[in-house]
């Protein structure tokens, strides 16, 4: 399936879950989704990613809208079900975007989609800038491993006293940015060498193709997204 | 037709999303309390203006949003704010010493509190699932309203956190090499 694909489904289906207002269906268009990601590969992982993030956001919600601060402090608070009602269908809005967008990740790789953003009908400078950070980012960790390492062999220690660590932060983080910034005329210059902006498209070898269902696909979703934005403003 | 940006900025403003991207890990390694995830910006805004700074901010938080959680998303316009705000106080010699460093920081953190308290208040009901919303929580118990609360608990959470970033950019891009420094016109505002 083409990277954009899932990426296209995203935006209905987030704003169809700001559309309803049923509690129990929004729940149960969760569970669908979290059954269908923990089913894929390194689905456990992808599950407890996104616990990680919805689980303390349920506690902050409840904390602020279920307003128990103000109980422990003897005031008296109304309304306590409506407001937690309101947060958890907040809260499940939430869930169902981010596991559907962890659905769509689990279906593809960095490579991919840098391929295919390389190979949208993206001009040229906004392709390069929407993918290039994804490969640049892996280079950078791994400078950033051999920076760190050159560092501990100074002295730098990472596990050292809270006031210290502050100190290796920049020892860290220099010579990764001065490492690349010096790289950047040089990325530059093979850019412009290669005239990659003379056209207005790339051309991209392997480019992933979609098959005709997928492009009306998109358009369908596009479509969608319209009108169920519309509905939400009307509303 | 010339395009917006050089293909040095283009690069340039990648490898400051790079750096947002990696940068915060650094923070989480050495377990400091902070994001630090906005250095690259600042560097942008610092070596290219405003314009390359905002789109930078932007895409950051875009990317982030597709490859790690659809929240950063919904913050993508304060990242374009940071670096909206701090290329402007660059341009207008806010980098050029250390008070003036300190005073663009702070601009840069009121900025964040006027576009993040509502993203955050309306879109995620003033909580984000950190340690804040307690202080939010407690802020409401206190008679304040949500947007109140929100408002204090952002500035509160920022203002290290951009002051720390605007700092460390600072230095660095007075750190550069006067080779790397030629490069960029927006360096020789930066002392």
């Amino acid at each position: 399936m083409h990277p954009f694909t899932g990426l296209a489904l995203l935006l209905p289906l987030g704003l169809l879950a700001m559309r309803i207002d049923l509690p129990s269906l929004l729940a149960v268009a969760l569970a669908l989704l979290l059954v269908a990601l923990g089913m894929r590969p390194l689905g456990g992982a992808r599950l407890r990613q996104w616990a990680l993030v919805l689980l303390p956001l349920a506690l902050g919600l409840t904390l602020v809208h279920g307003r128990y601060l103000d109980s422990w402090l003897g005031q008296v608070v109304d309304n306590r079900q409506a407001a937690l009602l309101a947060a958890l269908r907040l809260w499940l809005r939430v869930a169902i975007v981010l596991a559907a967008a962890l659905l769509w990740l689990s279906s593809i790789t960095t490579a991919s989609l840098t391929r295919a953003l390389f190979a949208s009908r993206l001009p040229p400078g906004v392709a390069y800038l929407l993918a290039s950070p994804l490969l640049l980012s892996e280079q950078l960790k791994a400078r950033l491993a051999a920076v760190s390492e050159a560092q501990a062999a100074r002295g730098v220690d990472v596990a050292a006293p809270f006031f210290r660590r502050w100190r290796s932060l920049l020892a860290l983080a220099a010579p990764l940015v001065v490492w690349t910034l010096s790289d950047v005329g040089e990325r530059a210059a093979a850019l412009d060498a290669r005239a990659f902006r003379s056209r207005l498209r790339r051309t991209t070898l392997d480019a992933p193709q979609p098959a005709i269902w997928e492009r009306w696909l998109w358009y369908g979703c596009a479509l969608l997204a319209l009108v169920l934005a519309g509905s939400l403003l009307w509303r | 037709m010339n395009p917006l940006f050089s293909t040095r900025t283009l690069t340039l403003m990648s490898a400051g999303i790079a750096f947002n991207m990696v940068l915060g890990q650094l923070a989480s390694m050495l377990k400091l309390p902070i994001f630090i995830d906005a250095i690259g910006t600042f560097v942008v805004a610092l070596l290219a203006g405003p314009l390359a700074a905002l789109v930078t901010g932007l895409v950051t938080n875009l990317i982030w949003g597709v490859l790690t959680s659809p929240v950063a998303a919904a913050f993508a316009p304060v990242a374009a704010v940071i670096g909206l705000v701090a290329g402007l106080c660059a341009r207008a010699g806010g980098f050029r010493s250390l008070p003036r460093v300190l005073l663009s920081s702070l601009l840069v953190t009121l900025a964040v509190v006027v576009v993040a308290t509502p993203i955050r208040a309306y879109l995620f009901g003033g909580a984000t699932g950190s340690g804040a919303d307690f202080v939010v929580a407690y802020m409401n118990a206190l008679g304040s309203k949500l947007l109140e609360s929100v408002a204090f608990t952002v500035f509160g959470v920022n203002l290290v956190d951009k002051v720390v970033s605007a700092l460390i950019a600072w230095l660095l891009v007075r750190g550069l090499p006067e080779r790397v420094r030629a490069q960029f016109p927006g360096a020789a505002q930066v002392r």
